[in-house]
């Protein structure tokens, strides 16, 4: 069963007459599965926070289907086993680090021994156990989001909503954060990565999804969107040897001091090359996919999106 | 409902506004006093021409009135001070934490809602006995006709908290909270004048408007009359301004919940 799943997830916000309406998320499918760290990548405005805000009731859905354990977001007992971190989260500053977890661990129906034990083991797990009497107010952004991060883990939840959770933090912060999040991922809990932060989610998800206006144009493993499906580096001693490639098989893209990168019609075709290599007598080291970063992918995907302005 | 309505209490135990009860309290209860020591000055001086009765009368009239503005004043300052409280909690960054917790948005309002008045009234409740306390001592004369002001003035500030509570949530602004209140103290004012409208107009179409106004319209100011009565010992003949207003108050919570439930955030 998948932990999380939308069916033509739709949410429209009325901005009143003249304005008329907004489709801020527009027909989203997307599964994930237990276990699975997502991350939902999208320029700004491209629908993210809406969609995550969609799962937790926290904003209606216009139309389509979202499941949380099976259970629509209307019904509170969905987020039973939910954790989440807001984006720009304003967490009640009367409270201290240690008064945020319990009150949280109140609201999740914890009991207080359940609430003191997973506290002080949270806190560690964050760091944070040195300022846990002190005020929320006197906090860092980075002291802040951590004690979010813990505040979200408090109800031992299945799965972790966390809306851009490294923005506005120093590289320092952002490691600390990633460390977490890895501590996170070896619990087994399933996470759901909302970022505009391509590195972020690059070194941490299984699992992508990209959003723009919207609308869900790409969705797949890392590996899966960073590979560059015709395109393979081949590495061999080819230095001066003259190596056409018919126009029916595909074409030579470069000579590089390693060997050469092919484009190819289609990807059987590679043995076609190799076969031609090792004919002439030239040694082959390796022959690999070509990859594109994971920012590269997301560009080509939102490029296709983008409308020209008018 | 518990989670929220506790942390209301720490919420608003942590804010310095309870000092400006306390220093309210203080300094009336040290009028109070000064007050006591003018009348005993005063009986002293007439040399007996007072009667008895008559002094016992004057300083009842004086304490009740006295503690009726007292509580008056304070309620005023809680529905001013409280205003900002719900669209505070419903800012962005702070409403998705508390509506993506496993609770639901009924639960959240109502407990915020209970969590308020449970403390201020509390706050009304200590400094109110002080003063009645000092009060007694003073003048002698512990009246607990007088508490009725107390009982009513927490209806009162339910009645207040309910309206303001209801624009926080469906404006998300403490200006127009406080508005609310400060507009239906104008026009429950203008509607407790209601038999001199009748009076002064020949117009069936007001004057059923003003009698229809007047059901609806929560009255804290009849209310306070009401509770002047009780604690006077006279009874009273016509407990609609209690009734209906509290009525509108459980009306307009769940008017709230019902908007509340509907809310983007």
């Amino acid at each position: 069963m998948n932990i999380i799943e939308t069916r033509d997830l739709t949410k429209i916000y009325q901005t009143g007459l003249k304005k008329g309406n907004v489709v801020a998320v527009d027909g989203v499918s997307l599964e994930v599965k237990p276990g699975e760290v997502f991350g939902l990548l999208g320029p700004n405005g491209a629908g993210k926070t809406t969609f995550v805000k969609a799962l937790l009731g926290v904003t209606a859905i216009t139309s389509g289907e979202a499941l949380i354990n099976g259970l629509p977001p209307s019904d509170p007992t969905s987020r039973d086993k939910v954790g989440f971190l807001p984006e720009n989260c304003r967490f009640p500053v009367h409270l201290t680090g240690l008064g945020l977890l319990e009150f949280s661990g109140r609201l999740c129906g914890l009991k207080q021994s359940e609430i003191e034990e997973r506290a002080v083991k949270l806190l560690k797990m964050v760091d944070m156990e040195k300022w846990a009497n002190t005020k929320i107010r006197k906090y860092s952004k980075g002291m802040a989001e951590r004690v979010g991060l813990a505040q979200s883990l408090i109800g031992d939840p299945d799965v972790v909503f966390l809306d851009e959770p490294t923005d506005g933090i120093d590289p320092v912060g952002k490691k600390e954060i990633r460390e977490v999040l890895r501590r996170i991922r070896e619990q087994g809990k399933t996470v759901f990565l909302n970022s505009h932060l391509l590195s972020e989610v690059e070194a941490v998800a299984d699992r992508v999804a990209i959003l723009s206006r919207g609308k869900l144009v790409k969705t797949g493993t890392v590996e899966s969107l960073t590979v560059r499906a015709s395109q393979y580096e081949i590495e061999a001693d080819i230095k001066n040897e003259r190596i056409e490639i018919p126009e029916e098989i595909g074409q030579r893209i470069s000579i590089t001091a390693k060997g050469m990168i092919v484009a190819l019609n289609n990807p059987e075709s590679i043995n076609q090359i190799i076969d031609e290599l090792r004919l002439r007598h030239i040694s082959i080291r390796s022959v690999q996919p070509m990859r594109q970063t994971l920012e590269q992918s997301f560009f080509e995907a939102v490029a296709d999106e983008t409308e020209p302005e008018v | 409902m518990r989670g929220i309505t506790r942390d209301t209490v720490v919420e608003l135990t942590d804010r310095k506004f309870l000092w400006i009860f306390g220093a309210i309290t203080v300094i009336t209860a040290v009028v109070i006093f000064l007050v006591s020591r003018a009348q005993i000055s005063i009986a002293m001086q007439s040399g007996g021409g007072f009667a008895e009765e008559d002094m016992a009368s004057m300083a009842g009239s004086v304490l009740l009135n006295a503690f009726d503005y007292f509580i008056t004043v304070l309620v005023f300052l809680v529905v001013m001070a409280s205003a900002g409280l719900i669209p505070a909690a419903l800012e962005k960054g702070r409403a998705d934490f508390y509506i993506a917790k496993p609770v639901s948005r009924r639960s959240l309002l109502l407990g915020k809602f209970l969590g308020i008045w449970l403390v201020y009234g509390a706050a009304l409740s200590v400094c109110s006995l002080f003063v009645w306390a000092v009060g007694g001592l003073a003048f002698g004369d512990f009246d607990p006709g007088a508490l009725w002001l107390l009982a009513l003035g927490l209806v009162a500030l339910f009645i207040w908290l309910s309206v303001t509570v209801f624009v926080g949530v469906w404006t998300g602004s403490t200006a127009m909270a406080m508005m609310s209140a400060i507009i239906l103290w104008v026009v429950q004012t203008i509607l407790g004048h209601r038999d001199w409208i009748t009076i002064l107009t020949d117009s069936k179409l007001a004057v059923t408007l003003n009698n229809w106004l007047y059901y609806i319209v929560p009255k804290p100011s009849a209310i306070a009359d009401m509770a002047i009565t009780l604690a006077q010992g006279r009874a009273i003949h016509d407990w609609l301004p209690l009734w209906s207003s509290v009525l509108f108050s459980a009306v307009v919570l769940g008017l709230t919940v019902a908007v509340f439930k509907r809310k983007d955030y």
